[in-house]
């Protein structure tokens, strides 16, 4: 009951919020191509999303992959040069630049790919 | 076949529909950029804030529950918009700055109001920031309490007191009279 009241209090109006009312009365802003302009920066980002990944993981694989290629050399000379072990691994083992690179893109491809398929 | 606010929101919430987030904007747009315009005193800015509150709105739609109104919940992300880029910028000074808005530092700030103003401008100026809100939410919006208490996040007897307050200050700084306006 008492809620009852004190809801009808909220929805009584004086002379005074009557007035703010008429002061505070929105005039309706036109459109002009608001709605168009955000959409539009939405569906940047969006795509910017996509990219991003799959570019980061490009960037990242071409710029690993000397450095990689380096480190898997150098592991490979060590290896060799411990007796016994220098039997079991072959020599041609490491992967050449050019197949690192092809794996970096390629995986940057299929997130690209996987980004644009869950879209 | 016009949809309802929320089949537009669960075909943006399913598919990243922006053309659905789209017709949202276009229905919404004028209250959300008429309560920034009123509550930052500038269109520019307010507008920038209305674009970034969309934004916001679209990254957050999921967390719309659809048990209260999608403006309401809509002017609750321009509200949490405009905060933080206050928060942000010290550009909101100095527009409040120009527009000789030093209510609280000032007591009485507008016993010599800024002539450029329009009414309401001055009306709003005597007001500190949260009371703008509430009362730009309670007189523009046409929201209820229980509304507005949830776009700002506030207990209902707040909102109330707030209201109470503003209209205190707006009939004591104006010199209006009770029941009397002008």
């Amino acid at each position: 009951m008492q809620s009852k009241i004190i809801n009808m209090a909220d929805r009584l109006k004086d002379e005074q919020d009557l007035a703010l009312e008429a002061l505070f009365r929105m005039q309706p802003v036109a459109d002009d191509g608001f709605s168009k302009q955000v959409t539009t920066v939405l569906r940047r980002r969006i795509w910017a999303r996509r990219i991003a990944l799959p570019f980061a993981v490009f960037v990242g694989s071409a710029i690993a992959a000397k450095p990689a290629v380096v480190l898997l050399g150098r592991a490979n000379e060590l290896l060799a040069s411990m007796p016994g072990v220098a039997s079991s691994w072959p020599v041609d083992w490491v992967p050449s630049t050019y197949t690192l690179l092809a794996g970096g893109v390629l995986l940057a491809v299929g997130l690209f790919g996987l980004n644009v398929l869950e879209e | 076949m016009a949809h309802e606010d929320h089949e537009l929101v669960a075909k943006v919430v399913a598919n990243n529909d922006t053309a659905a987030f789209g017709e949202l904007i276009r229905r919404h747009q004028s209250q959300v950029r008429n309560f920034l315009r009123k509550l930052a005193g500038d269109t520019t800015l307010a507008d920038d804030l209305a674009q970034d509150c969309f934004l916001h709105a679209f990254n957050k739609l999921s967390t719309y529950s659809g048990r209260g109104s999608f403006p309401g919940w809509l002017l609750k992300v321009a509200y949490t918009t405009f905060l933080q880029s206050k928060r942000r910028s010290k550009r909101y000074a100095e527009i409040l700055d120009a527009a000789g808005h030093m209510a609280d530092s000032q007591g009485k700030s507008y016993t010599h109001p800024n002539e450029d103003l329009n009414d309401l401008e001055k009306l709003l100026a005597v007001l500190d920031e949260q009371e703008r809100a509430v009362m730009i939410m309670s007189y523009s919006c046409g929201f209820s309490h229980r509304e507005i208490s949830e776009a700002t996040a506030m207990p209902v007897g707040t909102i109330k007191s707030l209201i109470h307050r503003s209209k205190e200050k707006i009939r004591s700084d104006f010199a209006i009279k009770d029941h009397q306006h002008g």
